[in-house]
Order: C-alpha cells, then sequence, then structure tokens
C-alpha cells in the first residue's frame, strides 16, 4: 500500500536559511524532498529567497510571502490545490469549493493575557476578501504566520499553521504533508541535525573545522583515514573513532556497534501505544508485536470509549499476565514516553494491576543503543521511522503521524458522533507498522556484530552523550 | 572580647547614649517595651496523653498561643498563628504532625518554607525534635538541590517532606510519582506566609490551587497551617493565598524581657548642602548609616555585648563588618571586636560556620541581610541594629525582636536613611510602635499569572466544569478558551479541557514575574546568578548601555535582545564610579473606572485599569559622588512599552493651578509663564506623586519598585489636573484598590512628611519627595506646593478612623 497522494510544503523562517551552509540547505531539502518551499517570518527575504532559488531544482516552488514579486495564484502541487496568497487581494482566486489550500502569511496570533482573548490578527481582512458567498467548506487556510501544529476552526474557516518560527534557534524545520482530503501532517528536523552536525560527537566548532580540513560531507568522513581524521585539531582519538562510525551508520544504513555486550533480553514482545497527546491523559491503543518479523503476530488492545480510560492497558495487561508472562516488553524511546505513561496512567486508572506492571522487564532499544553508547544506529536521525527506513523496513505506508492520531482521537473525545469516529482499522495498522519498525531495529541490534576499531581498543571510551535531539 | 563590668555595659537605651563616643543627639525618640511573663499551659490539657507525656518530658509546657493553634486544629479548622519572632510558631504544626501520626503512622504533612535554607535549618530542627519525643517521622527536604537519585525514596517513603514553592509548581507537572505522599497528606504548613504578597504572592497562591487540586484528586483535603509575623490581615491574607477559610491565634504567650528601641538619626553635614542640592549632594552629605550601625556594633561589642546588625544588601553588610572592626580601633577603648557578615551571596559552609560561632559566642557582631531575619537559628543576641527601615513594621519586629536572651533586657536600634520613609518614622516613631500593622496584599485578579497557572493546572489533570471551584468560577471559561484559540489546549469543560502545548508548562511559570516576555541574562565574562527579568523592568533598568548592581557587584548591559526565541541581555562585569540615568516618557490612556468617590468642589479619586505607557528615550552616565553627567545622552534605541495595570488616580478643579500659583509662587495666574506653572504647579502635583507612592509601604506591604506614577497638570482624558499611581507589572498586583482605601491616610502621612521634612529650598530631598526611580531627574518638584495641593485634597477626604 503507497501512501495516499500528498504535497510536501516545507516551511523554515528566513533567518535559518541565511545563516545555514550551502550543504546543511541541501541536507536539508534531501531530508524533506518538498515540493514547495515557504518562508515564514513577516518581512521581505530577499537573501533567502535567492539562496533557496540556487539550491532546489526548477520544479519546487519557492514563496516568500513578503517578497516583492512572490508566487501568487492558484496551482496545483504534485495532484493537490494551492491558492499562494502573498496579499488579500490574491484570495480573490481562491475557487468557489474545495478542498484546497490556501497558503499565506496573512494570519496570526495575538494572545492577549492580560484581557484573557486571543484573536486571529488579520482575520476580519482575509475574510472579507475571501467572501463570494461561497461556502468554505474542503478549504485549509495555512498561514505562516501561526506556528507549527495550530488547527483552529475561527468562523468556519480551517486555519492551520505553517511553521511561524521553524528553524529560528534551534525549532524544529518543518515539512507538511497536504493531502488531498485536508489533513496536514507535519514531520519536523532540528536544524542542529544537519550536515557534518547529524553525526554523534559533533556540533557547531567541530563541523566548522572538519569543513576546513576538507571534510564536508559525512560520506567524506564516513570513507575518512582515522589517522588523518584525528589530526584535525580539537578532536581525540576516541572522538574521532566515534565520528567516524556515526558517519558509516548514516552513509551505509548498518548498525555499528560499540560494544560487544549482547541485548540484554530474549524473547521480546513489542510495543508501541498511542495516546491523546504529548501530556496524555489516555493511552487508548496498545499495539503488540509477539516475536519477531516477518512471522510475528500483531495484536492491538484499543480502547473505543474514552469514559473508561483503563481500558486498552487492562487488556494489554491481562493478556501479558496470561500469554507473555515473564518475557521482557521492548518500546523505542519507551523510557522516556511509552513506559512512563504505561507507568502512569496504570497507577491512575488500573491501580489493581500494578504488580503485573511492577514484575515487567522493560528494555528501550534507543536507550540502549544511543544513550548508552552500545551501537550507532542507522539513519539520518534517530528516529524510529528513519533508523528503520534505513534498515529496509517498509513502511505500510498509511500517511499518519503519532500527532494526526492523537488529534482524530482527541476529536472523538470531544464529541462522539458518526462524523468523529476514528477509522479503527487504519489507526491499528499505523501502531502495527511502527511495532514492526521497532522489531527491525532489535533485529538488526541483535544480528550485529562489533566493529573493532583500527584506533582504539577500549570499546567503553565513548565519553560523547549520545544526542536526544531528536526528540 | 574586650572585659567588661556588666553594671557599665550599655544595655539600655540611656546607657547607650550615656556611653557612646562623640554622642551628638543622635537619638531622637527612645521607647520601652515592658516585659512579659510567660503564659502557658499543660500540655495535657490539649495533646492525647501519650504525646502530652512525651512533649513535657522533652520540652515542658506549651504557650498558651501554640495551645490554642493546636484546639483549633483538633476541631478540624485551619490556622494563621501570626505571634512574633521565636515564639515557636513550629511547634504547633509540628505537634499536629505528630498528632496525626499518632492516629496513622502512614498519614504525611508537606511543609512549605520560602528560602532553601530555612528548609535545611528546619529539616534538623524537626528531625531532632521527633528524636527527642521519640517518634519515628522522618522529615526530609526535597527541593531543586536534591540528588536525583534519591527523590524517589523521598516520596517514597517521608513521613513529611520539607520543600519550596518553585518546587511545588515543578513536582505538580509528574505527581503519579507523589501518589503515596499526596494520597496521605493530612496537613500543609505554609510557614512565614506574610512572605508572600505581590507578584510571587500571586503565584503561590494559584500554585496552592493546584497543589489542592492534585491531593483532592488523590482524595486528601489536608488541615491548612500558616506561620506568620504580625500582618494587618491574617485571616484575609492566609485565605486569599490558601483559599480556604482560617481561624486567627495571635495573642502571643512566649515571655520576653525589657526591651529598648532608640531612633537614631546620623548626622548630616549641613554646611554641604545648599538650596539646590540635587538626590546625589544629600547623599553624600549624610554620615553612612551603615558607618554610623556599625559603630554602634563597635561600642556595643567592646562592652562585652553581642550584637545582630542588619543591612539592606549585600554588599553593606559587607562593609558593615569591615566598618565595626575600623571603629572598634578608633574607638576609646581601642579594641578589636570579631564581627563577620553574614548574606546569601557566601558559601554554605562560611554561613554555617558564622552561625555556629555567633550562637556559641564567638563572635561579637554579624552584619546580615535580611537573610537572618527569617527563622534561621543563631540564638539571641543582646542587641540588634537596623540600618534603615526595613520596608515593613512586620519586618521591623521582626529584626528587633531578634534580640533578647529569654527574658533578659534587649537594646535596639533604629539608624534612619536619608529617606522619606526612614524620616517620617524618626518624626512619627509611634507609627511602628502602635499596634497597626500593614495589610499584606495578594491580588488574584492579574490575569497573566493566572492564566499562566490554569495552563499548567490543564497540563498535570484535564480541566472540567468541576474545576470552576478552584479557578475562579466562569474566569476559568475565558482563560480556557483564551488558550484554546492560542492552540494549547483542546476540549471542552463539560467533558474534559486538556493540554496541547509544548512539554512541561510549569517550566514556563516563573515565580517572581508576570510578564509573558521575560529577559535571560547572560554574563559575557564569567557567570551571574540572577532570575529571568520581566520584559518592563528590563526596559526600565536594563537597555544596552545601563549600568546596575547586583548581588553587590555593578554590571554593564552590552547588549539588549528580544528578537530571539529567549530574549537576553549580555552583561560584562564592571568597575566605575558611574551610574547611568534614564529618562522616559510616561503617558495614561483608556481608563477604565472600578470606583470613583467625588469629594466635592471638583475634587475626586478613583481606580481602575487602563494603559501605561512607558518610552525609555534616553540616558546619561553620571558620576556617583557629584552627580555631574560624564556623557551626554544617549538614545536608548527602544520602543515605548506598554502595561495594562490597576491604577489609582486623584483629580483636582482645574481652578487649584491658580490657587496654587498664587498662595505658594506668589505668582499673578494670568501672567504666570510655562515654566513657572510647570515648576510651582507641576512640581506640586509631581511631589503628592512622589510622596504618596514612597510613603505607600506604611500602609500596605509592597516593593515601591512595583509602583510608578504619572503627574499632569491637564489629563487628556480626566481633564483636569491629575496624578497616577498604578501598579508598575503587566496585568497589574491589585494596589491601586488598597491604595484608594486607605487614601486618606496616605495623605495625611504624606503631608505630615514633606511639611516636617528639614530640608532647605523647595526642591525637596531625599527624605521626603525627592525619588531615585524618578523618570524625569526630579524635576519639577516644589515642596510648598506640595503641602498645599495635599492640604486641599484632604479638606475633601473623609478622615479614617484608624
Amino acid at each position: 500500500m503507497s501512501p495516499p497522494a500528498s504535497a510536501r510544503v516545507a516551511a523554515a523562517h528566513p533567518a535559518f536559511v541565511e545563516r545555514a551552509t550551502g550543504r546543511e540547505l541541501d541536507d536539508w531539502l534531501s531530508y524533506f524532498e518538498p515540493d514547495a518551499v515557504v518562508l515564514t517570518g513577516t518581512e521581505s527575504a530577499r537573501r533567502a529567497t535567492s539562496a533557496l532559488r540556487r539550491v532546489t531544482d526548477a520544479g519546487t516552488i519557492v514563496f516568500d510571502p513578503n517578497g516583492h514579486d512572490p508566487v501568487r495564484g492558484p496551482r496545483r502541487v504534485d495532484g493537490v490545490e494551492f491558492v499562494f496568497a502573498p496579499t488579500l487581494a490574491d484570495l480573490d482566486d481562491v475557487p468557489e469549493t474545495g478542498p484546497a489550500y490556501v497558503l499565506s502569511g496573512l494570519l496570526s496570533l495575538d494572545v492577549d493575557r492580560a484581557a484573557l482573548s486571543t484573536a486571529l490578527a488579520g482575520l476580519d481582512e482575509y475574510r472579507a476578501a475571501l467572501e463570494q458567498g461561497s461556502d468554505t467548506d474542503g478549504l485549509v487556510h495555512l498561514s505562516t504566520g501561526l506556528p507549527e501544529g495550530y488547527a483552529r476552526e475561527w468562523d468556519g474557516l480551517s486555519v492551520v499553521g505553517a511553521g511561524a518560527e521553524a528553524g529560528v534557534g534551534d525549532r524544529p524545520l518543518v515539512a507538511f504533508d497536504c493531502r488531498p482530503d485536508g489533513l496536514v501532517l507535519s514531520n519536523t528536523l532540528k536544524p542542529s541535525r544537519l550536515g557534518l552536525r547529524a553525526l554523534d560527537g559533533v556540533g557547531d566548532t567541530r563541523a566548522r573545522r572538519l569543513r576546513e580540513a576538507g571534510y564536508g560531507s559525512r560520506e567524506a568522513i564516513a570513507a575518512a583515514d582515522p589517522t588523518e581524521l584525528a589530526a584535525v585539531d580539537g578532536l581525540g582519538e576516541s572522538s574521532t573513532e566515534r565520528i567516524v562510525e556515526s558517519a558509516s551508520a548514516v552513509v551505509d544504513g548498518r548498525v555499528v556497534r560499540r560494544s560487544d555486550a549482547p541485548l540484554p533480553a530474549d524473547d521480546p514482545v513489542f510495543v508501541d501505544i498511542e495516546t491523546d497527546g504529548l501530556s496524555p491523559t489516555i493511552t487508548w491503543l496498545v499495539g503488540v508485536l509477539d516475536g519477531t518479523p516477518p512471522d510475528g503476530t500483531y495484536r492491538s488492545f484499543v480502547q473505543r470509549d474514552p469514559d473508561d480510560p483503563g481500558g486498552a492497558i487492562r487488556e494489554f495487561l491481562s493478556w501479558y499476565d496470561a500469554e507473555a508472562d515473564g518475557r521482557p516488553v521492548v518500546a523505542y524511546n519507551g523510557w522516556r514516553f511509552d513506559f512512563q505513561v504505561l507507568g502512569d496512567h496504570v497507577v491512575e486508572h488500573c491501580p489493581e494491576l500494578e504488580p503485573i506492571w511492577d514484575a515487567m522487564d522493560r528494555f528501550d532499544p534507543y536507550r540502549w543503543a544511543v544513550e548508552q553508547d552500545n551501537a550507532v544506529l542507522p539513519g539520518r536521525t534517530n528516529k524510529l521511522e528513519d533508523v528503520a527506513a534505513a534498515l529496509g523496513h517498509e513502511s505500510a505506508g498509511t500517511g499518519l503521524t503519532g500527532a494526526a492520531v492523537a488529534r482524530v482521537y482527541r476529536a472523538w473525545m470531544d464529541d462522539r458522533s458518526p462524523e468523529t469516529e476514528p477509522d479503527w482499522d487504519r489507526f491499528e495498522t499505523y501502531c502495527e507498522d511502527d511495532v514492526r519498525a521497532l522489531a527491525t531495529i532489535w533485529t538488526a541490534l541483535d544480528e550485529s556484530g562489533r566493529v573493532v576499531s583500527a584506533t582504539s581498543t577500549d570499546a567503553g571510551d565513548g565519553t560523547t552523550q549520545g544526542t536526544l535531539s531528536d526528540w | 572580647m574586650a572585659q567588661d563590668t556588666p553594671t557599665d555595659a550599655p544595655t539600655t537605651e540611656a546607657r547607650l547614649r550615656e556611653t557612646y563616643p562623640d554622642y551628638e543627639g543622635q537619638v531622637q525618640h527612645a521607647a520601652t517595651i515592658p516585659a512579659r511573663p510567660a503564659h502557658t499551659v499543660d500540655p495535657h490539657e490539649v495533646l492525647p496523653p501519650d504525646l502530652a507525656r512525651r512533649f513535657a518530658d522533652a520540652v515542658g509546657e506549651l504557650y498558651t498561643h501554640q495551645a490554642r493553634a493546636l484546639e483549633v486544629l483538633a476541631d478540624g479548622e485551619n490556622v494563621c498563628v501570626a505571634t512574633s519572632t521565636s515564639s515557636g510558631k513550629t511547634f504547633v504544626y509540628a505537634l499536629q504532625i505528630a498528632r496525626n501520626h499518632l492516629e496513622d503512622p502512614d498519614s504525611t504533612a508537606f511543609l512549605v518554607y520560602p528560602t532553601k535554607a530555612l528548609s535545611r535549618d528546619q529539616e534538623g530542627e524537626l528531625n531532632e525534635f521527633y528524636g527527642d519525643l521519640g517518634l519515628d517521622i522522618s522529615v526530609r527536604v526535597y527541593d531543586g538541590d536534591t540528588p536525583s537519585d534519591r527523590r524517589r525514596r523521598i516520596r517514597d517513603t517521608a513521613d513529611v517532606i520539607i520543600t519550596n514553592f518553585a518546587g511545588v509548581n515543578a513536582y505538580l507537572g509528574h505527581h503519579s510519582g507523589w501518589r503515596r505522599f499526596f494520597a496521605n497528606c493530612e496537613l500543609l504548613a505554609v510557614d512565614e506566609s506574610h512572605t508572600y504578597t505581590g507578584v510571587h504572592g500571586m503565584h503561590v497562591a494559584w500554585t496552592v490551587r493546584r497543589l489542592r487540586r492534585i491531593l483532592d484528586h488523590y482524595d486528601s483535603d489536608p488541615q491548612v497551617v500558616c506561620t506568620s509575623a504580625t500582618v494587618g490581615n491574617p485571616a484575609e491574607h492566609s485565605e486569599r493565598l490558601v483559599g480556604k477559610p482560617f481561624a486567627v491565634v495571635d495573642r502571643d504567650g512566649s515571655p520576653r524581657g525589657t526591651r529598648d528601641v532608640a531612633f537614631w538619626q546620623p548626622p548630616v553635614d549641613e554646611d554641604e548642602l545648599d538650596d539646590d542640592a540635587d538626590f546625589e549632594a544629600f547623599q553624600s552629605a549624610t554620615t553612612s548609616p551603615v558607618w554610623e550601625g556599625a559603630s554602634i556594633v563597635a561600642h556595643l561589642g567592646l562592652h562585652d555585648r553581642q550584637t545582630l546588625m542588619f543591612a539592606r544588601s549585600r554588599k553593606n553588610a559587607e562593609l558593615g563588618a569591615k566598618y565595626a572592626r575600623d571603629a572598634a580601633s578608633k574607638h576609646p577603648r581601642h579594641g578589636d571586636v570579631d564581627v563577620a557578615p553574614y548574606h546569601a551571596g557566601l558559601g554554605k559552609e562560611t554561613r554555617r560556620g558564622t552561625e555556629y560561632e555567633f550562637k556559641t559566642g564567638q563572635l561579637d557582631g554579624v552584619t546580615s541581610t535580611n537573610a537572618l531575619e527569617l527563622g534561621i537559628d543563631v540564638g539571641s543576641m543582646d542587641a540588634t541594629v537596623l540600618t534603615g527601615y526595613p520596608g515593613t513594621r512586620q519586618s521591623f519586629w521582626q529584626q528587633v525582636g531578634r534580640s533578647g536572651r529569654g527574658e533578659s533586657d534587649a537594646l535596639s536600634v533604629f539608624v534612619a536613611r536619608a529617606d522619606a520613609i526612614d524620616q517620617y518614622i524618626l518624626d512619627n516613631p509611634e507609627y511602628v510602635l502602635g499596634d497597626a500593622i500593614e495589610d499584606g496584599v495578594v491580588g488574584l485578579d492579574n490575569n497573566p499569572v493566572y492564566a499562566e497557572h490554569v495552563r499548567c493546572a490543564a497540563h498535570e489533570k484535564p480541566l472540567t466544569a468541576d474545576d470552576r471551584k478552584w479557578f475562579d468560577g466562569e474566569r476559568l471559561d475565558r482563560a480556557v478558551e483564551m488558550w484554546s484559540d492560542a492552540g494549547q489546549l483542546a476540549g471542552d469543560l463539560s467533558r474534559a479541557v486538556r493540554y496541547t502545548g509544548p512539554p512541561r508548562p510549569q517550566s514556563e511559570v516563573s515565580m517572581y514575574g508576570a510578564a509573558d516576555t521575560q529577559f535571560v541574562v547572560r554574563r559575557a565574562d564569567g557567570d551571574i546568578d540572577m532570575e529571568p527579568v520581566d520584559r518592563d523592568r528590563a526596559y526600565r533598568d536594563h537597555h544596552e548601555g545601563a549600568l546596575f548592581l547586583h548581588a553587590g557587584a555593578q554590571y554593564l548591559v552590552t547588549e539588549f535582545v528580544e528578537d530571539a526565541p529567549q530574549p537576553y541581555i549580555t552583561v560584562e562585569r564592571v568597575r566605575t564610579d558611574e551610574y547611568t540615568e534614564t529618562s522616559s516618557e510616561k503617558t495614561v490612556r483608556g481608563l477604565a473606572v472600578d470606583e470613583r468617590r467625588e469629594l466635592g468642589d471638583g475634587y475626586a479619586i478613583a481606580h481602575g485599569t487602563g494603559t501605561v505607557e512607558i518610552h525609555y528615550t534616553h540616558y546619561q552616565r553620571k558620576n556617583i559622588s557629584t552627580g555631574e553627567a560624564t556623557t551626554p545622552l544617549q538614545p536608548t534605541g527602544l520602543p515605548p512599552v506598554e502595561l495594562r495595570t490597576d491604577l489609582l488616580w486623584i483629580e483636582t478643579p482645574p481652578s487649584l493651578r491658580d490657587e496654587i500659583l498664587s498662595d505658594v509662587g506668589g505668582l499673578d495666574p494670568e501672567l504666570a509663564s510655562e515654566g513657572e506653572v510647570m515648576e510651582v504647579f507641576g512640581g506640586g502635583l509631581h511631589g503628592a506623586e512622589h510622596g504618596m507612592i514612597k510613603l505607600t509601604p506604611l500602609e500596605l506591604r509592597l516593593d515601591t519598585g512595583d509602583l510608578g506614577g504619572l503627574s499632569t497638570p491637564l489629563h487628556p482624558e480626566t481633564g483636569v489636573p491629575t496624578w497616577f499611581i498604578h501598579s508598575a507589572v503587566e496585568g497589574g498586583l491589585g494596589f491601586a484598590r488598597r491604595i484608594y482605601d486607605r487614601a486618606e491616610p496616605l495623605a495625611r502621612r504624606t503631608r505630615e512628611r514633606v511639611a516636617g521634612c528639614d530640608c532647605a529650598g523647595t526642591g525637596g530631598c531625599p527624605a521626603c519627595i525627592m525619588d531615585s526611580q524618578c523618570g524625569n531627574q526630579n524635576q519639577f518638584l516644589h515642596t510648598e506646593a506640595t503641602v498645599a495641593v495635599l492640604d486641599r485634597v484632604l479638606g475633601q477626604l473623609p478622615a479614617e478612623a484608624e
């Protein structure tokens, strides 16, 4: 199954584009592969626009809503209808009926805490310019004045944030997948993970020194002679080893082991959970893969009734107690999310099952590999989907993200009606995809052997912290 | 230590005058507070037999206020104990915890202290106390300094946890880890509760409501004990802080000896001053109160009397210790005294050492900031010296009350600064000696602060309609709508409102600020330990080029960056003999009246909300000792800032202009130039505004830095001569309504101070109407016109009984 057609729009603040090196811009664009790039911010960004024109191919739309001669009017982007609206006058071109996306910088938030009210600045003028007696169903109004993740109905307009501060400081860069059905999914990448800085142990300073020494790309570093590389000012032997390993993992798409330690668990149960957001109040889906791919059996525990928030966890723990007792439970980045949330929700919603939870062995391959420095993971970032894709996992292509799934469930919690009812099967498939990706990573870790470094015999001498910047 | 016979020693105010070398009549007034015997109760009358026996064996009798408070708690009520320093308030909650523990060994208690130092001090004291009682109750501090590997164990096992409100704010974000502790919590104690006022008080009040909401979630509704210094409104203050009704226990049963309080005026060198003297000239002509206080410490030390001196800054605490040693060497007795400074900037080891040496009598004196005002046990001493009025009557008595060993006699000396409030107190010592105590103000109306806590509460547990009871009713609906529109909350109160913003909103709460934009302070050439600065303060005090003092050191702002995800200023340590003075232009508009009183004859007083726009336009450097400009005026490069805040204003009839011009200025109103009008009439309004602001702490517990003002011979919205006093914090602090209620006594005290001031000329002085925070370089001020303006206003204001 291939993902539904969608147009991908990458957003970045001009400050990011102006500051980034050419290679970082390339790296950013090749990570997201956008159909269009939009510049956020409130002022004309001539330098950023021309820098972007140099690094994008002719087919990619570069849109600066504040520019002096911006793209404007209706365009079809990868099969999806867009109206580029740098000014209110361009709203004339919005079609009478959807579905279509209107992309502008005309709407922004004005949060007045002293008056306890939030206004959508520009809304009145926007509405007036749009007014043509038509109904606005199916139109999605994206504005670069609003942050990523923002989605709200204003006067019947569906208003969505297009990444107001994307790339400012180390705020994530964003790419939006705009689907024909009006669903917007966002993908993020922190600027500090671009270019050489994507490598473990490489920050601004080292990236600059490596570039100055002629190692301008990750490929060059993966192929470098470690002894020569170690001569670069400010690099020690052990960090050189780690940087080369990190580059090899990314470039070759394989796990590079940093220790001889075996995976500390056998016969695992892989899990992934779906909640109602990053500060969750309910775990409504626990997806479990019993066994490794390709034969593992997937099962999911779903709670369709939000009024009984412990339902899915109760079923999962009862199943575990009866069928999988004593086997380790594995979750990717579990110590920072899944295990914490499950632990809290067990306490909160089904304390009677706490003994089962407390007795369970839990294991987080992300922590084991990256934070405890047992292995370098492949993939452009350490996100589950990037690592699994690098290892050859084929995504089921549900075209969903965790945030989108959470949003749909929240809508269901607020108003249980046939219109808001989630497509449960699709979400179960989405969750299954993630646990299978996890199992792929597990298998790769399990099969990987220790690569003995030419420059160091001390396997434990990895003082560089694994980066968590992806999370 | 020097040797002395006790009978010669200056243990009283009279003996101090007789023995002090170079005595020049500095004591302007003295009062003797008679001794009071202890009033005690047999613990068996209020405590269960087992506990009563343990207490009687370990400690003895209960004071009557302790017994009364324990009775109130036994009746299931909450209690606010507002009695003097070292009257044993801690025993109230310590014994209630013991009583709960004997009934239910699983019960827990949460104690919140204002400082980490006090938390650690009390942890030791309480563990020792329970050891003496033979009870197995474990008391643990849990705060930002607690190592992470010990945290879980403390949460899972401690009977009593001590923390501070910044900690509570953070820990509520993951309350499931506190389930055992919260579910068994039977007592919440808020120690030194009077310290929670102003912006910080608002944050604490909402944090307490969030805490109570989560406790309620775990089916706990603990009783609350507030211990407080004496405030004017203990019940109201506690209720606003905690949101529960309180019984007040304020009849002090602890004993005290006779105490003499001397009111001491440092000599002023009048010859140095002419009629045009400005703010800085006054400062340099006055003998430093720190020097004067240190001389008294030295004098007492050489007579074998141990003294604690309070200074108003860390720098002055350091200087005080040095001056005391210098003064001892110049003293006719030519002795040495051992005096050490004490303040929070010193390392923990140094502070512990000083506490120990003072307690064991190895030191003759300690010169301290208010770090030693709150509860820390350094034993008791013979005398205390206050260099400057500490801002409130409670603090005054708290500092004075540090001296006195049990029922033996004690001496306290208040050394006045050249400042309106200190001089007012020298003129009117009955102000501090009387019974009245200022009110503690906790305004709950500030929306920016409220909204922050609503957002945190939603993160802690989804909000529902039921939560209106914690969050001020329908106001919650507005806050939810605001955050939902802003994309940070989702859902409906009829079902559940969930948090959908960035992780950990608790970390966005700055417990001392109100603005949503805060500047972090970075130091280019080292580290600096400074809280982030609210936007309005940053504009005023930390624009590029500004010099400022922090923890006794001088810094220069080299960079001011607002257009960044985290706005910041960069500073550098400098050593100059200069300071910067920033000029501002201020306007007030958009007045919305909450209450208004017509006073007759065209006079009126009102309070409400409005927008204050302040434009900090220019600054220049000046020499600290001469006050002369050393650089030309330079632009700050900043746009104006706006505050939506609460304000109070007084309107006068337009005819007042002519009356003041002719009566005070001897001018023909028809012929007076614009300059003369500003100098005389404008100077009178300006003086009344300054004077009232400077004396507000006589009525309300606040920092005058939280207030601002504006006066004008013609305000565009009122259409008449007007002066304004406003809260200087975005969203307001609720001070305007309080000042409105106290306008008569405040105007009367201001009139007395200005009329009674000794300064020559009509430009005023720091002891009456000059204000270091003035954006117009104290131009124009006119003392006689100020008195005349206030006389006329007072003629219209009904006098209030006090």
